[in-house]
């Protein structure tokens, strides 16, 4: 009888271990984190990540971070406690969200970073990373080219916690800066956001009527930008540079209203984040800490081999 | 013995105080060190760059891939010649290469020295404006982005070796290089296998050599 029991016991338990592998009778569950779901570029970040971990046999949860830390720390402690079994991430902070990724770590669910980095090479398993510098590098050349070598701009910049901010804003500037009839009459962050930029470019344009050109550090941006610009009457003067290669402003680049943009690749980083959890999960355990994605760089001339956040 | 206590075992005493004098006021750093340290040490990319170049670069350019042989290549297959010869970071559609070669200045401007080869449709566009991009860097193959918990750390690394070409190694080349000169080169080039342009190599300089010049410039 004893015998019976232990035997029983055994199999409950073997089959109980079973229960949350891929294979097993519930999938094992990966959140995807992403730091605000009211940006479309970061929508299909999201939606493709999990897509992509649905199709790998997983159940996937998209997490809404709100460009909150404090948000993204709560997501992290349900995500721990509800027994996730891999984090694809996309952070709000490079350093504040380290702490999340290292107690993840220690629970013993390995984070995969979406195209923010965190400022640390043993918290996550793996980071697949825009290269936002060498893509700013790029656009920097192409906007001193447009503007002839002079010209005076203003500058939108991102959420100033995030790498790919400062990034962007040096890579351009490691270029632009180096000429000295382009002028700099102005820099704000208008956090991503477009509606924030429409009112920072509209605040900017009392103060700088005369701009030859703005320069963005996100599409969201951009088109923030070009909208107060429409507004005063001045969108035809005025040169509009994005990074992102979102849909509205690679339209916009074909209508000959924005400039240029950087083309980032999304899907392909998502993807690559998804693919990477499973192979973890499945035993994996040799990944590069960093996979830069490379930018390229879209404008008119090149842009009909573009698609929306990717490449025809 | 009757050495020793001659003169010589006084000198031996002088010798091993002054190697001993010698180490302690000398620090030795390793090529390597540079790149792994503490998360909370600075990083001084143009010591790392100045380092590196003197180190590791100059004398790695003997091994570089001629620039022909390198054309040849990159004409019957971008991804086999990079796969060979070059190196890529991460997920991209571009490549770099250590070259090196030997040909005739055919025009000079502000921008760039065109060199010709006899024999051959390629020309070599040695770059001596403004230098951008991470060609040297990403050339080496050695620097890898994985050791720089900040990626700006890694991003000024580029900077820091555009500065030494700018500074080192264009200025007094341009002052002397003129049309119909033979020139001899080493540097970085990419290849973007998505707009490929093959009759003509863009260089970032390392080293340039006007033959028959006593001149080198690095």
């Amino acid at each position: 009888m004893r015998a019976a029991l232990l035997i029983f016991l055994f199999f409950a338990l073997l089959a109980g271990s079973c229960s949350t592998g891929k294979n097993g009778d519930e999938p094992a569950r990966i959140a995807v984190v992403i730091s605000t779901l009211n940006n479309p570029w970061f929508v299909v970040l999201g939606d493709a990540a999990t897509e992509r971990a649905r199709d790998l046999g997983y159940e996937a949860v998209l997490f809404d971070s709100q460009n909150d830390n404090a948000k993204e720390t709560e997501h992290f402690e349900n995500i721990m406690a509800a027994g996730y079994s891999a984090i694809l991430f996309n952070p709000t902070d490079a350093d504040g969200s380290i702490s999340n990724v290292e107690r993840a770590r220690d629970a013993g669910i390995p984070t995969f970073c979406m195209d923010r980095e965190i400022n640390s090479t043993t918290a996550a398993v793996s980071q697949i990373l825009s290269d936002n510098y060498s893509g700013c590098v790029a656009m920097g050349q192409y906007f001193v080219e447009r503007l002839d070598r002079k010209g005076k701009y203003v500058e939108l910049l991102g959420l100033v916690g995030d790498n790919n901010t400062w990034n962007r804003s040096r890579g351009f500037h490691s270029v632009v800066d180096q000429f000295p009839g382009l002028v700099m009459v102005a820099q704000q962050s208008a956090d991503f956001d477009r509606n924030k930029a429409m009112e920072v470019m509209e605040s900017l344009l009392q103060a700088h009527p005369d701009i030859d050109a703005v320069f963005c550090g996100n599409d969201a941006m951009a088109m923030g930008a070009y909208q107060a610009l429409a507004a005063a009457g001045i969108a035809d003067r005025v040169m509009v540079f994005g990074f992102d290669g979102a849909a509205d402003v690679i339209n916009a680049i074909r209508e000959g209203k924005i400039e240029a943009t950087g083309m980032q690749f999304p899907r392909l980083m998502a993807q690559r984040a998804a693919e990477m959890a499973d192979q973890y999960l499945e035993g994996e355990r040799e990944f590069s800490q960093k996979i830069p994605v490379a930018v390229e760089l879209v404008t008119a001339y090149k842009v009909e081999r573009y698609i929306p956040y990717g490449k025809k | 013995m009757n050495g020793l206590s001659g003169g010589l075992f006084p000198k031996l005493i002088v010798l091993a105080l002054f190697a001993l004098i010698l180490s302690l006021s000398v620090t030795f750093k390793r090529l390597d060190d540079q790149t792994r340290r503490l998360p909370d040490e600075a990083f001084d990319a143009h010591e790392f760059a100045r380092l590196y170049w003197r180190e590791k670069l100059l004398p790695d350019m003997e091994q570089a891939v001629e620039v022909q042989e390198l054309h040849r290549c990159v004409s019957e297959d971008v991804r086999a010649a990079a796969a060979e010869y070059g190196h890529t970071l991460g997920i991209a559609s571009v490549h770099a290469f250590l070259v090196r070669g030997e040909g005739l200045v055919a025009s000079v401007s502000k921008e760039k020295v065109d060199l010709i080869f006899p024999g051959s449709d390629l020309k070599v566009s040695i770059r001596t404006g403004l230098i951008f991009g991470n060609a040297i860097r990403d050339a080496t193959g050695e620097i890898d982005v994985n050791d720089y918990p900040s990626s700006r750390d890694f991003n000024n690394i580029s900077s820091a070796f555009n500065q030494l070409v700018q500074t080192e190694v264009i200025p007094s080349f341009m002052e002397e290089v003129r049309r119909g000169l033979r020139v001899r080169f080493a540097g970085a080039c990419e290849v973007d296998e998505d707009n490929l342009e093959l009759s003509t190599l863009s260089v970032v300089p390392v080293r340039l050599e006007i033959i028959g010049s006593k001149a080198r410039f690095e």
